[in-house]
């Protein structure tokens, strides 16, 4: 990994970004993009999701897949609402990165780092305040919104997947506008860069030429497992952020 | 209009990326007719992904395929999981779909044993 292109690769089963290895080596500026982008798309691209091809009606949402930009002044006020304990750090403060000392933002990357190394379930994960008053965005614009339904024996399916420490994470259905989400950081330079993961469309003729745009409202449209198999056949571009 | 191969059965005119609406057409949500959801079942059964002369589906090729199953995944989910309460939201044609649940069994076994 150099200073240009940072790409992630993806679990296979599931999409979930994994972080490079982090060098003690690697420039701060790197490091701070490469958490920007890391934050960004475990909170944009990732959402639990248990569907088979077959069996439809049995998904279920956990945390994340928030649209918009990162809110970081929220996630800054208030670390412990937004990010369950075990992906945040006692003594660091997660913020926008271009507002961190290099000190938190190894810390962070390690931190993370080490999880993936482990094996655990996520390296990183967020959540939403459970007395956030924000509208949903599954209200604003996003196409396809995770259902919460139940299967056929009437119980929510079992989250066999999370080891014991991520179920202290609540089963917050995600609540960001996207409107909301652009504003909280009024714009920053560093924020510039994501703009392409503003809210999704939901008509075919208002998303963009690129290959990424398009790819990300395919991947809105479905969630089903094969149909999000087949979008990754399409996810390089996706999943290459230029600089 | 992308260019891309032309593979069995041409899509339907809406699964293009010039397409400007939320929904898709009243033609769609109808079991048979040109354009129906029956019709987009035989697309599939064509096997819209195919090697074509010994070459495997160009890059347009799969993202046009997807973008006409998702789109219609997204109608049929629409038009079943409709909120009775609140049909408001939805145009008449998704609001009065005679697809069921069975159909969007039916269209997604379709993609899981033709989008290959």
């Amino acid at each position: 990994m150099d200073g240009g292109n940072i790409e992630f690769d993806l679990r296979d089963h599931d999409g979930y970004p994994m972080l490079p290895d982090i060098e003690d080596s690697l420039p701060l500026g790197t490091a701070k993009r490469l958490l920007r982008l890391f934050a960004s798309a475990v909170r944009g691209m990732f959402a639990i999701t248990l569907s088979a091809w077959h069996h439809i009606l049995i998904y279920y949402s956990v945390f994340q897949n928030w649209p918009g930009r990162t809110p970081w002044a929220k996630i800054r006020s208030s670390n412990k609402d937004y990010i369950p304990r075990n992906y945040r750090l006692i003594d660091d403060v997660l913020d926008d990165p271009s507002r961190m000392t290099e000190k938190a933002v190894r810390a962070y990357l390690n931190h993370w780092s080490g999880r993936q190394k482990l094996g655990k379930t996520y390296a990183l994960m967020f959540r939403w305040p459970a007395n956030s008053d924000a509208n949903s965005p599954w209200t604003s614009g996003v196409a396809n919104p995770p259902r919460r339904t139940k299967n056929s024996k009437g119980k929510e399916p079992e989250m066999s997947d999370m080891s014991e420490e991520e179920n202290d994470v609540e089963d917050d259905t995600p609540n960001m506008s996207g409107a909301e989400d652009q504003a909280g950081e009024g714009g920053t330079t560093s924020d510039q860069e994501m703009s392409v993961d503003g809210e999704v469309p939901t008509i075919p003729s208002e998303v963009g030429k690129s290959k990424r745009q398009r790819v990300r409202f395919l991947r809105s449209l479905a969630e089903d497992r094969e149909y999000q198999g087949l979008c990754k056949t399409l996810e390089v571009a996706s999943v290459r952020i230029l600089s | 209009m992308d260019n891309v191969e032309v593979v069995g059965p041409p899509p339907p005119a809406w699964a293009d990326w010039s397409y400007s609406m939320e929904f898709l057409p009243a033609s769609f949500h109808s079991k048979n007719g040109q354009g129906s959801f029956s019709q987009l079942c035989r697309w599939l059964k064509a096997k819209p992904l195919a090697p074509l002369r010994g070459q495997a589906a160009s890059y347009g090729r799969v993202e046009k395929v997807l973008l006409t199953v998702g789109l219609a995944i997204r109608d049929i989910r629409a038009a079943v999981f409709l909120e009775p309460d609140n049909p408001k939201n939805y145009p008449s044609q998704v609001a009065n779909s005679p697809l069921e649940v069975k159909d969007l069994e039916v269209f997604l076994r379709h993609c899981q044993t033709n989008l290959k």
